[in-house]
């Protein structure tokens, strides 16, 4: 740890938290979660990518930061009901805070850290998928 | 519904598994180190103490191969945080395998009121739980092997 960690005064400066969008995959079996999304829903929506209308053999849970546990719980739920095969990966990406100035004598600022995430490949298994 | 909880109070948490991890899918090297991570751990603390373990600098300690990082609830960002800190930070290039899934745990509920004739109530929650292998040994494919 050779890096001191930097203390910003909050009135000093506002951060802006900016995410690099062109990192992520944006397939249609993709499914991004949030702590925001009502989790029945986000269940819902993943059941409907593997339904008669979506028809997708496997779909791909991505989730990062603080909704590492719901990504955790929405995926085991749908290995619930779905029986599917789970196939957990790692990762982490960096993100930017911009610092803005409040007070006029100060420089804004950038500041990068890396954030966790997780990408869980749910497959259904063959059998189901043949039959369909 | 809402008027029942209040008569209870949580009194004592059951954990029947607290340093068992997930079960794997693999066979373990038997100097495999398992780390466990809670929400209120230092990531920093940790990664040193496995950095440390896995380059020993006295001939006498046992060469360990193989860590699993392990946590449940609040504790999962961090585990991850700290898998990750340590693939940064090592030379070596690990080999990885992540198994979640669910930790159980037992809660007692005593009712608060004692006037009041109310049974005992135990609760079992699932919360979900994280099991981060990093290996040096290389891992046999899985999904290869069932095909």
């Amino acid at each position: 740890m050779s890096e001191e960690k930097f203390h910003r005064d909050p009135e000093e400066y506002a951060i802006f938290k900016r995410l690099n969008n062109k990192q992520f995959s944006k397939r249609l079996n993709d499914v991004y979660v949030t702590r925001k999304t009502n989790f029945k829903a986000q269940l819902e929506r993943c059941m409907k990518l593997i339904s008669s209308n979506g028809n997708y053999r496997e779909i791909t849970i991505h989730g990062m930061g603080s909704a590492l546990e719901r990504t955790i719980n929405l995926a085991l739920q749908f290995q619930v009901k779905t029986n599917c095969q789970l196939n957990t990966k790692i990762a982490s990406i960096e993100v930017t805070d911009h610092l803005m100035p409040l007070l006029d004598d100060l420089e804004p600022m950038n500041d990068t850290r890396w954030v966790s995430t997780i990408h869980i490949t749910c497959t259904l298994p063959a059998i189901l998928t043949e039959t369909k | 519904m809402d008027a029942a909880i209040e008569q209870y109070a949580p009194t004592e948490t059951h954990n029947d598994t607290p340093t068992v991890s997930l079960s794997l899918p693999y066979s373990i090297h038997p100097s495999c180190l398992h780390m466990q991570v809670r929400s209120g751990s230092k990531a920093k603390n940790l990664v040193q103490f496995a950095i440390r373990k896995l380059a020993p600098s006295d001939q006498n300690s046992a060469h360990i191969e193989q860590i699993t990082w392990n946590a449940f609830g609040d504790g999962i960002s961090k585990a991850i945080a700290c898998a990750e800190m340590m693939k940064r930070r090592s030379t070596v290039d690990f080999y990885e395998y992540v198994q979640i899934g669910y930790k159980r745990i037992e809660q007692i509920w005593q009712p608060v009121n004692l006037d009041v004739e109310l049974d005992t109530l135990k609760v079992n929650k699932d919360i979900p739980a994280i099991c981060i292998l990093l290996s040096k040994i290389p891992l046999p494919n899985l999904t290869a092997g069932e095909n």
